[in-house]
């Protein structure tokens, strides 16, 4: 249990502030979104730092592969505030500009510790997909499947949204490679504008990628826990010299 | 932003719409001047003369529809002709846009003399030059690869220096051919660098596809489908096997708004009112897709723009200032339904901005509104002519937005 690493749920974010975690998740194929601003430039949107911010699908596969665990921020944060002690300090620097520094809470609590109040804490996915979503939804399952799926054949996977799907596909650390794939998630019987087949694949082959549909086949999913298994078609726009 | 250059385009493409003026069939009205009553007696009959005479017309064009009423085409040569030089109407059914299928196979099989290029074999040339170029480069990549390993030998230098020369000349006879055209064209599917330099390179291609034609089929040895296209008595084609096809939006048009056409289905001809239930549908609604798509069309249409399909670039249609051969689409056009955004969930409109903002278009959105059920259905008990139509277009509303994107970082000073 002290190798699990703690995702806080804060509102409607799962996020991750200890250094150290991220560095592991990313060693695990999941990138996340750097999303905190720089102290010294807040207003600046290019290069943001901790803490990072995971998709729900991200922290689905984590918690499923007993990687990670999804901790209720509240109770988490006052329970690790409990066993440490927190000094604030105002500093001043130059410029009139003040700080409150505070120590760094999390490494005041050891291992067990840690394990007791994750355990304390711990919510689950499901429980959490209907915080985020209502009612538990197919897209929602259908989209952890996929991330599942081409998570657990190496892909690196970011959000989409840019390039018009789902997700985007990473043969690996998405800072050495271009993404190789769009994934577009269908659900069954879902229907699909022909003027969207012309753009995604238009779009996919201009920026030299494969644009993926991902749908669970009809035949093979008899039971309501098992998975659902997926069926993928890749289009290219030919004729492009 | 301009295509080619030296084409009399506007002696072919004279007319924007396939309308006869009156000045087209009795010409130009004769000088006039104050100081002299003799040219007001010419004026004055030249003027009785126009008057008491109908209008002039044209033939109408014959627009046949099939079965099931959903596609129309229109076949004889003259008609297409028409349509397209006047309006930019249609695409021919074997060809890009403009219907060059007979000319293209003249040319293949040199039964015509004539030096007419079609955009078709422009655009062979082009992807033929740019895999040439590709080809060159990945050679060059290897060898580059290869030098990174070990030491190249005298040959494999003397290859890569020579391969490095062929793509820098490639990549010169480009930019000098772009920067003297006056404005650059980018987008994808079109033509690019000087038109009498395109022109040169294209007639050469054809001439060497001739040349080998020549030495190695005979006119006897050719395709046996070439074979039965060329009547041998004449030595011309039998018979051009394109016709002319046209959307809905567009057959309505020309037949409500231009009263251009007739449109033929079994050889019985259709009255406006058959033709509007045939390009409905089954729903009669009045936010049928139809219908908002001819709003818009009738709307651009109107204020002088040529407006086509936009199915290549995934929008309901792209808008031209004069036509295809003279300039690009300027704008793609997505047709929305006024409080209800259909398909355009976030990611497939981001999709979509991207393809458009990357062929160098402007994104409008429109957005129609419509007239209620009750509005509708009381135009269309009534007797269906040409007047309640226009009435009913008239309770549509269309709002045009037009969609930029627009990154913070960049805009920041």
């Amino acid at each position: 249990m002290g190798d699990l690493i703690p995702l806080v749920v804060n509102g409607g974010s799962i996020l991750v502030f200890e250094l150290s975690h991220v560095k592991r998740l990313r060693d695990l194929g999941i990138v996340g979104i750097l999303s905190g601003t720089l102290p010294k430039a807040p207003q600046q949107n290019v290069f943001l730092g901790l803490p990072l911010r995971l998709s729900i699908y991200e922290a689905a596969w984590l918690v499923n592969q007993s990687l990670g665990v999804l901790v209720d921020g509240l109770r988490y944060n006052e329970q690790v505030l409990n066993i440490s002690s927190l000094k604030e300090e105002t500093v001043e620097l130059q410029g009139g500009v003040e700080y409150v520094v505070t120590e760094d809470t999390y490494s005041q609590v050891d291992d067990e510790q840690l394990a007791k109040i994750c355990r304390d804490a711990e919510i689950s996915v499901d429980a959490l997909m209907v915080r985020l979503f209502g009612s538990v939804k197919t897209r929602q399952h259908l989209l952890s499947a996929a991330f599942n799926y081409f998570r657990d054949r190496d892909y690196y996977l970011m959000p989409g949204l840019r390039f018009g799907g789902d997700f985007v596909a990473y043969p690996g650390d998405p800072l050495k490679f271009h993404s190789h794939l769009i994934l577009k998630v269908l659900e069954q019987k879902e229907s699909f504008d022909l003027l969207q087949l012309v753009t995604s694949g238009r779009l996919a082959t201009a920026v030299k990628k494969a644009w993926v549909l991902v749908g669970e086949s009809s035949t093979q999913r008899n039971k309501q826990n098992q998975k659902p298994s997926l069926h993928c078609f890749s289009i290219e726009w030919a004729g492009f010299g | 932003m301009l295509k080619r250059r030296g084409k009399n385009f506007n002696q072919i493409y004279r007319n924007p719409l396939p309308v006869t003026l009156s000045v087209d069939k009795y010409g130009q009205i004769p000088p006039t001047s104050l100081a002299n009553p003799v040219s007001w007696i010419s004026l004055a009959c030249r003027l009785l003369y126009i008057y008491s005479h109908l209008p002039p017309r044209e033939e109408l064009t014959k627009v046949i529809s099939d079965e099931d009423g959903l596609t129309f085409s229109v076949a004889d040569d003259q008609g297409s002709m028409r349509l397209w030089r006047q309006g930019f109407f249609g695409k021919g059914t074997l060809s890009r846009s403009e219907p060059s299928w007979k000319a293209r196979v003249e040319q293949r099989l040199g039964l015509t003399n004539a030096e007419n290029i079609a955009s078709e074999d422009v655009t062979a040339v082009r992807r033929g030059e740019r895999k040439a170029f590709k080809g060159l480069r990945q050679e060059a990549q290897k060898l580059e690869q290869l030098g990174r390993l070990r030491v190249l030998n005298e040959d494999e230098q003397a290859r890569y220096k020579s391969l490095v020369d062929q793509m820098d000349a490639m990549r010169l006879g480009k930019e000098t051919a772009e920067s003297e055209s006056a404005l650059k064209d980018e987008s994808v599917a079109t033509d690019k660098g000087e038109p009498e330099d395109i022109g040169r390179k294209v007639q050469e291609s054809l001439k060497i596809s001739l040349v080998e034609e020549d030495d190695n089929f005979p006119v006897s040895e050719l395709r046996e489908e070439d074979r039965t296209l060329i009547d041998p008595e004449t030595n011309t084609l039998r018979a051009n096997l394109e016709a002319l096809q046209l959307q809905k939006t567009e057959v309505f048009f020309l037949l409500f708004a231009l009263d251009a056409v007739k449109v033929f289905k079994n050889d019985s001809s259709l009255l406006l009112q058959e033709l509007f239930y045939a390009c409905l549908g089954s729903s009669h609604s009045p936010d049928n897709k139809f219908l908002l798509d001819y709003v818009v069309y009738h709307h651009f249409r109107s204020l002088g723009y040529c407006a086509r399909s936009g199915l290549k670039f995934g929008c309901d249609m792209i808008l031209y200032k004069r036509g295809p051969p003279m300039l690009h689409a300027e704008y793609a056009v997505l047709v929305v339904r006024d409080g209800d955004c259909g398909w355009t969930d976030w990611p497939d409109f981001m999709a979509l901005a991207r393809v458009v903002g990357g062929v160098r278009k402007t994104l409008v959105l429109v957005f129609v509104e419509c007239p209620t059920q009750e509005e509708f259905d009381e135009i269309l008990l009534s007797e269906l002519d040409r007047c309640a139509l226009s009435r009913l277009f008239l309770r549509y509303k269309v709002t045009e937005v037009v969609y930029k994107r627009w990154s913070p970082s960049r805009t920041r000073d």
